[in-house]
């Protein structure tokens, strides 16, 4: 009987599980919620008293960063308001900034290295399959791979099956990022007479798919030929550590 | 309250422990110790056939809070190599019985890595972090053991206490 029943959900994942997970999920996020917060406070702590002995190192490291990041900013007020009167001189429509939905990490799988999470936002707070996931000020780190009442599945960039368009920002250099089985990310696809230099920010395109161009992904690190020698790869670093994400923002793109 | 029920609770407290605690705490450990402890000692306690039905419930409840087809699958070989080695096993003799169970669910722990590798052709993490997972997998064990032994115990004594009041 136990082995029928286990048989009917296992063979058939698609159209019972999806039923079962819809009724369990509704009923499981709250305590979820409660578990995810305790053992990420739990984490906090840890990595606190683990991190005290590198506190100072740390602490320069961000001063420097901060300068660099101060004088960064002047430099873009300046592009962003320089952008906005030649926009206007040649009457360009403005870009449509999308609305972001906060949410929190509640359970990750261990199938893999943490590729897939769950966040507590569902159909009730108008997520859709596909929406991008992103941290911070748009640093994009998957996609709403499934939805219930009150919580979703995030599939990680890095999970072996996900692949977003990409460029080099500032450059016509276009190709794909695609996962590294867990590991980290690649951008693919870029010709082989194109110039990729390690450090060069990566963005995403926006072609192809409904994603808001212009999300960041990373920066270019080691350069390769792909396999077939016909174009170029390149491993790209990301600027979080995946498993530490616990809030995301789901961008509210409107449907296409 | 209904067995079924009872036991459906445990199950889905269990199940959110690991996807939201253990697997939040130590994102790099990909084998989930609190179900691997829970399937054998589950087998262990109730026995072969029940102790796979309820596993096999156990184990849907934690596939259905994520994605974890693989350890479904993986999940009845726990209940077949447990229900062979409990066969041995002298349960009088608890102590012992216990660390052969405890280091039973360490091997399965690592042995899991395998099937990640050889089945799903899984990135594994370093040597160091299957240690680490191991290790979690038997200090976690003694506590699922003890604490659903001693529910399996209060279970008996409350249908014992329904009996003992009936006239016949």
């Amino acid at each position: 009987m136990a082995l029928t029943v286990y048989g009917l959900v296992f063979l058939l994942p698609d159209r019972v599980g999806t039923v079962f997970r819809g009724i369990l999920a509704p009923i499981a996020t709250p305590f979820q919620g409660i578990a995810s917060w305790s053992a990420f406070e739990v984490r906090t702590a840890s990595s606190f008293f683990a991190s005290i002995g590198n506190l100072k190192r740390e602490n320069e490291r961000l001063e420097r960063e901060r300068l660099g990041l101060f004088q960064q900013e002047a430099r873009l007020r300046e592009l962003e308001h320089e952008n906005e009167l030649l926009r206007e001189a040649l009457k360009l429509p403005n870009r449509v900034g999308s609305e972001k939905l906060s949410a929190e990490v509640i359970s990750r799988n261990v199938n893999g290295i943490a590729m897939d999470i769950t966040v507590n936002r569902g159909t009730t707070d108008r997520v859709r399959v596909g929406l991008p996931v992103v941290v911070g000020d748009g640093v994009i780190i998957g996609r709403v791979s499934a939805v219930h009442l009150t919580s979703s599945e995030i599939r990680l960039l890095s999970h072996a099956e996900s692949t977003i368009a990409a460029r080099i920002a500032g450059t016509a250099i276009q190709g794909v990022v695609r996962g590294n089985h867990g590991l980290g990310l690649v951008f693919d696809m870029a010709l082989s007479d194109e110039v990729l230099q390690p450090g060069a920010p990566v963005v995403t395109s926006g072609l192809g798919d409904a994603l808001p161009k212009e999300l960041s992904i990373g920066e270019i690190r080691e350069v390769r030929p792909s396999f077939d020698r016909l174009f170029q790869q390149a491993v790209v670093a990301v600027p979080v550590v995946m498993g530490d994400i616990r809030f995301v923002s789901i961008l509210l793109t409107p449907e296409p | 309250m209904n067995l079924f029920l009872q036991r459906f609770i445990i199950f889905l407290g269990a199940a959110i422990l690991q996807r939201s605690g253990f697997d939040i705490i130590w994102p790099n450990f990909q084998a989930p110790a609190i179900m691997i402890a829970l399937v054998v000692s589950l087998v262990f306690i109730l026995g072969f056939e029940q102790g796979l039905a309820w596993s096999l419930l156990a184990v849907l409840i934690y596939s259905l809070l994520g994605r974890g087809d693989l350890f479904v699958v993986y999940a009845v070989v726990v209940a077949y190599g447990t229900s062979f080695l409990s066969r041995r096993l002298v349960i009088e003799r608890t102590l012992e019985s216990g660390l052969v169970l405890a280091i039973t669910s360490v091997l399965f722990t690592l042995l899991f890595y395998g099937v990640l590798f050889g089945v799903a052709q899984e990135t594994l993490p370093t040597f160091m972090m299957m240690i680490l997972n191991a290790l979690q997998t038997l200090l976690v064990f003694p506590i699922v053991f003890i604490l659903l032994q001693l529910w399996e115990r209060r279970v008996r004594n409350s249908f014992m206490s329904q009996f003992r009041g009936l006239r016949t």
